[in-house]
């Protein structure tokens, strides 16, 4: 049978299949290194686009332009049919664009309330601060969350400030959301609810941007994905639903081979109590946890996983196991014998530490490569220990931590902040697997990697215990957990689990673990 | 004993508004993230040009408000080179005080030591129903009387309003300001330009209303110790009322002690000023508790490509 389409149904499918976004042969270099070279990518309406890419494949790039975060050296951006050119953020959100960024743009000794005004004051036409929480109460219920107005933003939880975000993008007006990372800080749970999220503002009518390099993200939420790497598209928005992990990770990492994983010998020799914590209790820091009673050994040779919700004590014990925290009570025992109360002291006696935050207590980001690497040297480890530095000495040891551990992009005077996530986590292994570890505390220490860089990472902490160090891995990724461990314990409002075979627990159960020790 | 005490007491606002006008202004700076030392410059430019208008034959309000001028011009040389060249704000300040100071003395020169009208408190008390101690706080004269209302309006803006928000914001997290659409820019060079416009009335407060002349070198550090007392303050307007009365006092003090005949090394007397500022800064440094209301982004340049 046939039949036409009423005037208004036709305007209506034209509108339902304009394009939300069109971005055609973008290009943007930083300096002499092109970070986009002729990338494409096309949004529709009501959908969840995933862009999947390595660290430095030039997706947070891309979206960086469409958000007029960085204006593009070429190529045609087009939103909702019309070509733009966006200068200033603020100009894209005029556009109806907002971006949720990795690491948030909120700022974090104000309210909730104060930086929704902030960021949407004018956009949204308030004239009080009455009008403001208003809104804020009616896009909650909507969205369905509640936020305390009057929380300092600093003191919240991670997954309430990307909340806070993502309201502030929508109270603005954004109708095309780019989220960039956002299960990266999340925990598996909350993962789950923001990705739904996600959905949900998509099928709302919006448009929504899934950065991600997660192929579960893709598979499992997005509607289609684009790839990208090394500056360009190589899958350029094709149906999710037939796309597999293999074909995607293929796209993703190109032809380049993927690291395989050093089978861990089975006649390990373990040597018990190599770190040995007894009864330990450190007291409440300003907007800490305190940690109370906590037993656990890892013995030499092994990985002892500790999992558990970010914020549950970890970064207290991790700490009070280097030596910057103080404990109420109990002992940190180091091969039967107690440990030096100083942090230098221990790092003498064979204590090394992945923090979790590289930049802010690992690595000297404004301080180039060879210093990176050369100062820890000076510091512990005795027989490195000299009086005169020579320029040559802190060269030779960069030059070898580079290759070695095969930094990518690095010169021994590149200051180490410009180095991409991947390459500064190698360059912080490198600084600390030198002679006479026999401890290694590495805590989140693939967060926020591409899958190459993980599998480099986590090979690394595996040929560490096969080398009969004790290694303490405390990761947020139970994944990660699950597949490195040889024992798992979780940790929850400051208390430890008794600890486990990997092989004998499931993973309902450690999540469990996780949620319910109060 | 007692007139000494209501003679020392009625004297405290009036040494206390300079302090106050330039801590308030430099709150303005600082909690929109920019650190500005030259204030002692900002404030000598604006003493010796309102001096030196007056001297010409025009009425004091045209006076202060040339010395206005002259602050702001050295204020807006300071704010181009820290926010818009992104110069370190250290060294930017550096330049600033060096410069006015230098050009200061150099107008100045040849017309030190010679008595202008200024400002003075009006003759007769307007208070003199009330008891003695409490009109001789009461009567000063418009500029300290304003010094006081400015301080609370800076607190009042800083706090309280849509602009003031924009600005701690940009203080605090300039990307996530620029993010949330505030011109970060533009905001710090506001901020410069009123912070500049108060230490400019400070300075004109010192030369107009204190000393009545021009001397080289009359600022006498005034502007190190508010740079100081913006931090004694915790970036807060209101808290710097108080911090100004504290030093006023001290520094009233100074004639009263010098005029009593009262048997003291007169530069004992001179140097109380700085012992205060001393002292404060080693028993903050004590209980550390200033950092914690110090904006995050103070001093920090922001340039929107930059990887931070």
């Amino acid at each position: 049978m046939e039949y036409e389409l009423s005037r208004i149904q036709r305007e209506r499918f034209d509108e339902i299949s304009k394009l939300a976004v069109r971005l055609a042969e973008v290009e943007k270099s930083f300096g002499p290194r092109p970070a986009l070279a002729g990338a494409n990518f096309s949004l529709e309406w009501g959908e969840v686009h995933a862009l999947l890419g390595e660290n430095g494949a030039g997706k947070s790039t891309l979206m960086n332009v469409l958000a007029g975060f960085y204006t593009a050296d070429a190529g045609i951006l087009e939103v909702d049919g019309e070509a733009a050119r966006f200068e200033t953020p603020s100009a894209a959100a005029d556009a109806g664009i907002g971006m949720v960024h990795q690491h948030f743009q909120l700022v974090g000794p104000l309210s909730v309330l104060e930086n929704l005004r902030l960021a949407c004051a004018r956009r949204a036409g308030w004239r009080s601060k009455a009008e403001a929480l208003r809104a804020m109460e009616t896009l909650g219920k909507e969205l369905g969350f509640r936020l305390d107005p009057s929380a300092r933003v600093d003191e919240m939880a991670v997954s309430d400030q990307q909340k806070l975000e993502i309201m502030k993008v929508l109270l603005a007006g954004a109708r095309i959301l780019v989220l960039d990372e956002p299960t990266a800080v999340l925990t598996e749970q909350e993962a789950q609810s923001a990705l739904g999220l996600a959905r949900s503002l998509a099928r709302s009518g919006r448009a929504v941007v899934l950065i991600t390099h997660k192929l579960r993200d893709v598979l499992g939420f997005s509607d289609r994905v684009t790839v990208m790497r090394a500056g360009r598209t190589i899958i350029d928005g094709a149906a999710s639903e037939g796309m597999t992990a293999a074909s995607l990770s293929d796209a993703m990492v190109g032809s380049a081979p993927v690291l395989e994983m050093p089978p861990l010998a089975d006649g390990r020799q373990f040597k018990p109590d190599m770190l040995k914590v007894q009864a330990l209790s450190v007291p409440a820091s300003a907007h800490g946890v305190a940690l109370t009673e906590i037993d656990f050994a890892v013995q030499g040779g092994e990985i002892f996983g500790v999992a558990g919700i970010g914020g549950n004590g970890q970064a207290e014990l991790v700490e009070a196991l280097i030596g910057v925290r103080a404990l109420t009570s109990g002992a940190v025992l180091f091969d039967g014998v107690d440990m030096p109360p100083s942090p230098e002291a221990r790092r003498e006696r064979g204590l090394r530490y992945i923090p979790a935050d590289r930049m802010g207590m690992g690595l000297f980001g404004e301080l180039p490569l060879n210093v990176n690497i050369s100062l820890p040297r000076l510091l512990g480890g005795g027989a490195e220990k000299k009086w005169l530095v020579t320029k040559s000495w802190m060269n030779g040891l960069a030059r070898d931590a580079i290759s070695q551990f095969e930094v990518a992009g690095a010169q021994v005077d590149l200051p180490a902040r410009l180095l991409s996530g991947g390459n500064a986590q190698k360059l912080m292994l490198a600084r600390e697997f030198t002679g006479g570890m026999e401890i290694l505390i590495a805590h989140s220490p693939t967060r926020g990697l591409d899958i190459r860089a993980v599998q480099a990472v986590q090979a690394r902490l595996r040929a560490a215990a096969a080398s009969g160090c004790a290694v303490l891995l405390i990761s947020e990724d139970l994944d990660e957990i699950m597949q490195l461990s040889d024992r798992v314990a979780v940790m929850s409002h400051g208390r430890m689990s008794p600890a486990e075979n990997v092989a004998a627990v499931d993973r309902a159960r450690i999540g469990r673990l996780m949620l319910e020790m109060h | 004993m007692m007139e000494l005490f209501t003679a020392w007491v009625s004297t405290i606002p009036a040494f206390a508004a300079p302090f106050l006008l330039a801590t308030a202004g430099l709150i303005i700076n600082e909690r929109a993230g920019v650190m500005n030392l030259g204030a002692e410059g900002v404030m000598a430019m604006a003493a010796v040009t309102s001096v030196l208008m007056e001297m010409a034959g025009h009425g004091t309000a045209l006076a202060l408000l040339c010395g206005i001028g002259a602050g702001l011009g050295l204020a807006a040389i300071f704010g181009i080179m820290a926010v818009f060249l992104r110069v370190d704000q250290v060294l930017a300040g550096l330049v600033a005080f060096a410069l006015g100071i230098g050009v200061s003395g150099f107008l100045g020169d040849g017309s030190e030591n010679q008595t202008v009208n200024g400002i003075s408190p009006p003759p007769g008390s307007d208070f003199a129903f009330l008891p003695k101690l409490l009109a001789g706080i009461l009567d000063q004269d418009w500029l300290t009387w304003f010094a006081f209302f400015a301080a609370i309006a800076v607190w009042f803006i800083i706090e309280r309003t849509d602009i003031g928000l924009r600005l701690r914001a940009v203080g605090e997290d300039a990307p996530a300001a620029d993010a949330a659409g505030v011109n970060v820019a533009l905001y710090r060079f506001g901020a410069v330009l009123a912070g500049g416009v108060l230490c400019a009335i400070a300075g004109a407060h010192l030369s107009l209303v204190g000393a009545h002349i021009w001397v080289d070198g009359m600022v006498a550090g005034r502007g190190w110790i508010a740079v100081a007392m913006v931090t004694l303050s915790r970036w807060n307007a209101l808290r710097a009322i108080a911090a100004a009365l504290l030093f006023g006092a001290i520094q009233a003090l100074v004639p009263q002690l010098l005029s009593s005949g009262m048997n003291v090394p007169v530069y004992f007397i001179q140097m109380s000023p700085y012992l205060a500022t001393l002292a404060y800064l080693l028993i903050a440094g004590l209980f550390a508790k200033g950092a914690d209301a110090q904006p995050a982004d103070l001093g920090r340049p922001y340039l929107r490509e930059e990887r931070r």
